[in-house]
């Protein structure tokens, strides 16, 4: 059962957690997304034990945009499936709901989950790849390997346009 | 501009124009619901059940002489309690959910051609898509929206409007919600669940919720 304790806690990273999920999926879906993550991360039996609540929040929310990228995955393939009008899935969705225009945003939409959380900490949050790497439990070497890739990843899809 | 400038400034837009964190009162009510009723999510039968955790009525089912299902539901709530009709089991109308009262909670079933709803002391059965509802809530009462749907469906992005206030998308998987919070000014809100099912090809479900002083 939660408390006041877990109120607080909440009310304490609520906001950064939200621009976190807004980074993950986009402004749209963040909101819901943060619900889900804090509501999973609350009803854990590991919760009460919990030390670090603010690293065990972000990676809940990364966790929950991991589960969503999966699941419209397996969305994407049923629909692939039945052979429908509608192939691009939530991604595309996702991307309607920004700018058009903003090529480097739907690139960034475009990465995996893992990518978008490195790259949100490193050029929001502005906070190295060691604390990165505290922050989502990873280690330090996979975060840099998120954050090249992903920096690849964008300058060819630019460089595409 | 380079590419590290352009990425800086494209994750500051994501995060500047991410919305108001949920409510805790909201994620609140939500782990209260799941503690009372977890929600099963497998068979075509599936009946969704949730239970809030203010929940303050009761109701009771029992067959009457015309072949039909009488639902009385009674509540603690401000508005008085209220009877509604549902078809009996196997009728071409189908089955409706299950009704389970709660408080401030609304739960629609998706694609039925006939959905029910409750909330605020009443249950009632649309008869079809073209059929819209209207919901009386007093103010401050909180609402809670719930969406959800068991059958199979060709593409399921429904999108939920909310007028007069700007329209926005809920994407759902099999299913979705929102929250009228505590506080909504008085007014006239609209809500249109818009998908498209296989055996129904797409249909819109409207719900007027009129929130009074």
């Amino acid at each position: 059962m939660v408390g006041e304790a877990d109120a607080e806690i909440y009310q304490q990273h609520a906001a950064e957690l939200t621009r976190f999920a807004s980074g993950l999926v986009g402004p749209t879906d963040a909101a819901d997304l943060v619900s889900d993550a804090v509501l999973n991360a609350l009803s854990s039996p590991a919760w009460p034990g919990v030390s670090n609540h603010r690293a065990y929040l972000y990676r809940a929310v990364l966790n929950a945009a991991r589960a969503r990228a999966r699941r419209d995955e397996r969305r994407r393939d049923r629909e692939h499936r039945m052979v429908l009008s509608e192939p691009h899935g939530h991604a595309h969705l996702l991307l309607a709901s920004v700018d058009d225009r903003d090529d480097v945003i739907r690139a960034a939409l475009n990465l995996s989950p893992r990518q978008r959380a490195v790259i949100y900490l490193a050029y929001w949050e502005d906070i190295t790849p060691a604390a990165s790497a505290a922050l989502l439990g990873i280690s330090e070497g996979a975060i840099r390997r998120h954050l090249a890739r992903a920096r690849r990843h964008l300058r060819r899809t630019l460089d595409e346009h | 501009m380079n590419t590290e400038q352009q990425l800086r400034d494209a994750v500051a837009h994501l995060a500047e124009t991410a919305p108001p964190p949920p409510t805790w009162e909201g994620l609140h009510q939500r782990l209260a619901s799941a503690d009372a009723a977890p929600r099963p999510r497998s068979g075509p039968a599936i009946i969704l059940a949730v239970i809030a955790v203010t929940l303050v009525g009761a109701i009771t089912v029992r067959a009457t002489s015309d072949g039909t299902e009488r639902v009385d539901v009674t509540s603690s709530n401000t508005l008085a309690p209220t009877t509604a009709s549902r078809p009996p089991a196997g009728s071409s109308l189908g089955e409706p959910p299950q009704a389970i009262i709660t408080t401030g909670t609304m739960t629609v079933t998706l694609p039925s051609r006939n959905y029910c709803w409750q909330g605020a002391g009443l249950f009632r059965c649309a008869s079809g898509p073209h059929d819209p509802q209207t919901l009386r809530l007093r103010g401050g009462a909180r609402l809670n929206l719930e969406f959800t749907t068991t059958e199979p469906f060709t593409k399921l992005s429904a999108n939920l409007l909310q007028e007069p206030h700007p329209g926005f998308d809920l994407e759902v998987d099999r299913d979705g919600s929102i929250t009228i919070p505590t506080g909504t000014p008085p007014g006239s809100y609209r809500f249109i669940v818009h998908g498209t099912w296989s055996q129904v090809n797409s249909a819109s479900y409207q719900l007027t919720v009129e929130v009074t002083d």
